[in-house]
């Protein structure tokens, strides 16, 4: 039972650290059990991800909360938000509320009478906020609105001016080798790949990392923790109102570890320019978290084995020497 | 890239494959993998709301878990 709890423990982290992904694989490898339950655990995660309609057990209780019912699980209130936010997102969902809201209105007539207060309260307030809205000046609205269009543009050059050539559109690679990225055939790593071209990295994550953990032994694997490697890096952008990007560097760290994986499993083989193009993405991750010296041993290593990113590299490389004259020549003056 | 309705139709078609597995577990059952991974609660909220212990509510959901292995394809 204790593994069972590690197993758990491990599986619910956000990002698995390496150390814990070879603590999964082994416990598979050694106990069938094991192996079956985060199959099934991985399966679950990522169908309740990705399909994510809100459960009508969890929809009755929530209507019963919202009514103010005193029998209301308990455990709603933690998660009104979670389904607040799903209501306006998904409107099969949401019609389902409403339905079951309005059903749950004519089923309980003493109930309902209750609702109905409260829903002229919210009528209510819902009209006086209207009157309040037309009644109001409109010239301080505006000049808001003028204000924060004026911020948010300052942002936008801000951002566009103040963030290094090399770090615009630090992983959108452009020729992500297609050869390699197909060279795999577990169904596992097929999905994660037609995720991966729908451009849902999430999912990609959770198969790749499924079929990482119940085919560990495939001679193929390496492929699976290259992809898995971008998947990560793409997946590790955060966009702030279309002006800063920040990374999750959690995230930029477990695409490193995976590409180096490929690296070393790739060793020996034919498709060196594979590696060499790994080598062109690790250092693009340190580029994303400011690992400026990292990124350089990397992009030295696609410039001295002239892979198809060769151009890009000397670019960089460039950059940042003349980034490095700057600020030897801003300390010398100071 | 995106496969646009494609797309939806399958996680609607996954959707309802699960929905369907799901029901052929007891009530109890469904509620606790429900719970879990719909709602993110930990055994302990989950046992406060069946009302059984967390030693029991974690048992249950390994051999639910195990048993649905064959189920989920």
């Amino acid at each position: 039972m204790k593994k069972f709890e590690k197993v758990i423990y491990i599986l619910d982290r956000e990002a698995i650290p390496y150390e814990e992904k070879e603590y999964l694989k082994r416990i598979a490898t050694e106990d069938i059990d094991i192996k079956n339950f985060i199959s099934v655990h991985l399966k679950l995660k990522r169908i309740f991800n990705s399909t994510c309609h809100l459960d009508m057990e969890i929809l009755a209780e929530f209507i019963l909360y919202y009514d103010g019912d005193l029998d209301a699980a308990e455990y709603i209130p933690q998660i009104t938000d979670k389904i607040e936010d799903h209501l306006a997102e998904c409107s099969v969902c949401n019609n389902l509320y409403l339905e079951c809201t309005k059903e749950f209105q004519q089923a309980d007539s003493f109930v309902s009478k209750a609702i109905n207060d409260n829903e002229d309260i919210k009528i209510q307030k819902k009209t006086s906020i209207f009157s309040r809205i037309r009644k109001t000046n409109f010239r301080a609205p505006i000049t808001a609105i003028i204000l924060l269009l004026i911020a948010y543009f300052g942002m936008m050059i801000t951002s566009y001016y103040g963030t290094p050539s090399y770090k615009k559109n630090v992983f959108e690679f452009d020729a992500i080798n297609i050869s390699v990225i197909q060279s795999r055939d577990t169904e596992l790593y097929k999905k994660g790949l037609t995720a991966f071209k729908q451009d849902d990295y999430d999912k990609t994550i959770d198969l790749l990392m499924e079929d990482i953990i119940l085919n560990q032994s495939d001679s193929t694997i390496g492929y699976t923790h290259y992809l898995l490697g971008i998947a990560y890096l793409k997946s590790s952008e955060n966009n702030i109102l279309g002006t800063f990007k920040s990374y999750n560097h959690v995230r930029v760290n477990e695409g490193i570890q995976n590409l180096m994986i490929f690296i070393k499993e790739n060793e020996g083989s034919d498709n060196v320019r594979a590696s060499i193009d790994a080598h062109y993405y690790i250092a693009k991750a340190y580029l994303s978290i400011d690992a400026i010296e990292e990124a350089k041993k990397h992009l030295i290593i696609v410039t001295e084995k002239k892979g198809k990113y060769y151009s890009d590299a000397v670019e960089i490389l460039n950059v940042l020497e003349n980034d490095d004259q700057f600020k030897s020549a801003n300390t010398k003056k100071q | 890239m995106s496969t646009g309705n494609n797309g939806t139709e399958d996680k609607e078609l996954l959707a309802s494959q699960v929905t369907k597995v799901l029901n052929s577990l007891t009530e109890e059952k469904q509620k606790i993998v429900r719970l879990r991974f719909w709602a993110h609660l930990d055994f302990k909220q989950i046992a406060e709301y069946l009302n059984k212990s967390e030693a029991v509510v974690r048992k249950s959901y390994y051999n639910t878990l195990l048993a649905l292995k064959n189920r989920l394809r």
